[in-house]
């Protein structure tokens, strides 16, 4: 059975939710394009042999081999950095899913996820998006246990409120971009399905063959929730994905900073969240 | 010939982000198709293999992402018909029920060294606009 710890009842400031956290003890699962394990700004957090590649066996099947991979794209090895720089004593697991070869991606994350969640990583960060309705229920299904058994999955979202699977999905805590350049700044969007907003632009990053970039998108804000997640979970294990967002919500920003959360809607371009989420 | 709702949609995406140049690409079976590229308009009909680049990455992840001209070029998967790595680059994935039939991609913006958020955001919008156009073209030949 699954242990819970109460959160404080005059609610979780960020000294007692981050202070002194480094992401100890916790197993960031990066569903993604593979990390590049050796790379020298990654400071050996990466698990290689208890990460996976979703790959066709000999016989054509889609299966998941357990085992260390390299990176396809330099996608994975971004989002790993990310954590890494946040939280740098969790440990970080990859599981690939892009560039398998794999006709569709979605059939990859299902068994990518699938997967994840057998091993019941504390963190899975999902910074990819499928749109395919045919599968929305599998993975639904799957993301909810993941949320049932603790894991907290993270998620990119879109920026425009187009359905993409799975940030859309509640048990998901599902991020967009905010405008500021802290790592550790975070917002709350009270307008659903996405529920906070992270650093993700302009982001210096590892990337491919041991290099750097510097990147935009929703992938590496999930990325900097996903480090967050990690540092409250390594100071306060118990915390359930429930309670886990809950923590990650009252430390947010405009939360801390802001008494009312009459903020406005998350909308595209103009935005009253976003707008203030410097 | 370029089909002009191609065009506009490429046009589109160069003037509302400031960029040197818009591509609205196509996925193929083998890789991908330039279905319109602005200014470049003889790239039409263009092949791209796939390759470890950016747009295969965005195809294959539906998420939108952006490399910033101050950092390191990456590779994009669009040097064989540009001759060189862009400096800046946004790509987004024209998406519709479950698949990704194409992509938008803006090219070195003029004004600034990086695409904004805001230029994220209007170019996902065109590209669900572009997604659309795309996905009754497949059905209107048959494929």
């Amino acid at each position: 059975m699954l242990r819970t710890a109460p959160l404080p009842p005059e609610g979780t400031s960020t000294d007692w939710t981050f202070d002194g956290a480094t992401g100890a003890g916790v197993r960031v699962a990066i569903i993604d394009s593979g990390v590049q394990s050796a790379h020298p700004d990654l400071g050996g957090c990466v698990a290689a042999d208890l990460g996976a590649i979703v790959e066709f066996d000999d016989t054509g099947m889609l299966v998941v081999r357990p085992g260390p991979h390299d990176d396809a794209y330099g996608h994975g090895t971004a989002v790993a950095g990310i954590v890494h720089d946040l939280a740098p004593a969790a440990t970080v697991v990859s599981v690939r899913v892009l560039g398998t070869g794999a006709p569709s991606p979605t059939a990859s994350l299902l068994a990518g996820l699938g997967w994840a969640v057998e091993q019941r990583f504390e963190v899975i960060n999902i910074s990819l998006g499928v749109t395919e309705r045919a599968v929305a229920l599998e993975l639904h299904e799957l993301c909810d246990r993941a949320y049932f058994v603790g894991s907290l999955v993270v998620a990119a979202a879109s920026n425009t409120g187009r359905i993409s699977y799975p940030s859309m999905f509640a048990s998901v805590a599902s991020v967009a971009c905010n405008l500021s350049d802290d790592p550790r700044r975070h917002h709350y969007n009270p307008d659903p399905p996405t529920e906070f907003l992270a650093r993700g632009i302009d982001v210096d990053v590892a990337w491919a063959r041991g290099q750097r970039t510097r990147v935009t998108g929703n992938s590496f804000a999930a990325a900097h929730l996903s480090g967050l997640a990690a540092l409250v979970k390594s100071k306060h294990p118990d915390l359930a994905p429930l309670q886990l967002k809950s923590a990650l919500w009252s430390t947010a920003a405009n939360v801390r900073e802001t008494p009312s959360l009459e903020a406005g809607r998350l909308s595209r371009l103009t935005h009253a969240v976003r707008a203030g989420s410097a | 010939m370029t089909d002009p709702v191609h065009h506009a949609l490429a046009d589109a995406v160069s003037r509302a982000t400031g960029a040197s140049g818009a591509w609205l690409v196509g996925v193929t079976a083998a890789g991908f198709e330039v279905l319109a590229a602005v200014p470049q308009g003889s790239l039409g009909g263009s092949a791209l293999p796939r390759t470890s680049g950016l747009i295969d990455l965005v195809a294959a992840g539906g998420q939108a992402m952006s490399v910033s001209a101050t950092s390191t070029p990456v590779e994009s998967g669009l040097e064989p018909l540009l001759g060189a790595r862009p400096e800046s680059l946004l790509c987004v994935p024209c998406a519709d029920d479950g698949e990704v039939l194409g992509l938008l991609v803006a090219l070195n913006k003029q004004t600034a060294a990086a695409f904004s958020i805001d230029d994220v955001e209007m170019v996902e919008l065109l590209a669900g606009i572009a997604a659309v156009v795309l996905g009754r073209d497949r059905a209107g030949s048959g494929r």
